[in-house]
């Protein structure tokens, strides 16, 4: 039987809440983030 | 929702949307991240160690119930179920691929919150008005929401043509998905009701579980005035009009202010987590 504690299925629906509300999707992040990736990429290399 | 709609949308496949249209799609869009913002805020107090171990697990059915019901408004649209009252045809801009992925995390959601509720002792809350300490303000809050979520959901075309009148009119191929996140931003008000007659019914009069409670609906409350704010520009950018915009600001910065006052003056002391 699988176990899960009140505190973790808070925490869990939190942050599932939370990438709603962003509007963070899985790739969401990679995207938006992209551009700034690329301008500060020549000065980290 | 709130800050990467646009990219939200396209990792859904969504179609864009222009001018009015995507405006008051963006518009509504906002105010359901706003409300699952609210969401986290709840989750995010009371799964701390400090919280009342009793409400936490009410704060489990709580979420159990509410993700429940996206679970069934989202089936109902996804499969095109000849259900009464509920949107059940699937926008055209919105393909059906991710609508059917969203009820597989709904789903997974409801378990996981069921399990915690067991594991909390599955404690059963009555679904009844709060009592003690920060009880009028939470009560305000709740008659507040219950008059927008019960006009989002009970009749939505007329609360939008009372405060943006003609706009959905004019949004052209994004009309379908606007009447559908508007119909969510309604059962998202619904449930954080539920939520918190739930959670503060779980441990009647409990200070520092109300406590938790209204501060999570005040900081939802100054989002929400930053979104009223925001009001002047799109009024400014689009010529639409609000006609009733002072009446709206006065609700939400009255009820915010009052509310805000009574948790500033609550005598009372948080327990603190490790991390605090």
């Amino acid at each position: 039987m699988v176990q899960i504690t009140a505190q973790k299925a808070c925490g869990i629906t939190q942050a599932v809440n939370l990438l709603f509300a962003t509007g963070t999707s899985p790739v969401g992040p990679t995207i938006s983030f992209a551009p700034f990736i690329s301008f500060f990429a020549p000065f980290l290399t | 929702m709130l800050f990467f709609p646009e990219k939200m949308m396209e990792a859904y496949k969504g179609a864009p949307f222009t001018g009015d249209g995507k405006t008051m799609f963006l518009y509504v869009f906002g105010m359901m991240g706003l409300l699952m913002a609210h969401g986290a805020m709840m989750n995010a107090t009371m799964r701390l160690d400090s919280a009342n171990a009793t409400a936490r697990g009410a704060t489990c059915l709580a979420n159990a119930i509410g993700w429940g019901i996206f679970l069934c408004i989202d089936t109902v649209l996804a499969f095109e179920l000849p259900v009464p009252f509920f949107t059940n045809v699937i926008p055209n801009s919105m393909p059906s691929e991710g609508l059917k992925a969203n009820l597989v995390i709904f789903a997974a959601i409801v378990g996981i919150n069921v399990l915690g509720w067991k594991d909390a002792g599955s404690p059963k809350p009555n679904v009844a008005l709060p009592t003690g300490v920060m009880a009028l303000p939470l009560k305000i809050l709740i008659a507040d929401a219950l008059f927008w979520g019960g006009g989002c959901v009970l009749a939505p075309t007329k609360m939008f043509d009372m405060y943006l009148p003609g706009v959905i009119a004019k949004s052209g191929a994004a009309q379908p998905m606007i009447w559908m996140i508007i119909e969510r931003v309604g059962w998202s008000v619904v449930t954080a009701i539920i939520s918190t007659t739930l959670i503060t019914s779980a441990v009647p009069g409990d200070a520092d579980t109300n406590y938790r409670v209204a501060r999570s609906w005040v900081y939802r409350n100054f989002m929400f005035l930053g979104f009223v704010s925001r009001d002047n520009v799109i009024r400014a950018a689009t010529g639409w009009t609000m006609p009733l915009a002072v009446q709206s600001t006065v609700q939400a910065f009255g009820i915010t202010l009052f509310c805000a006052t009574q948790l500033g003056a609550v005598n009372i002391t948080v327990r603190k987590t490790k991390s605090a």
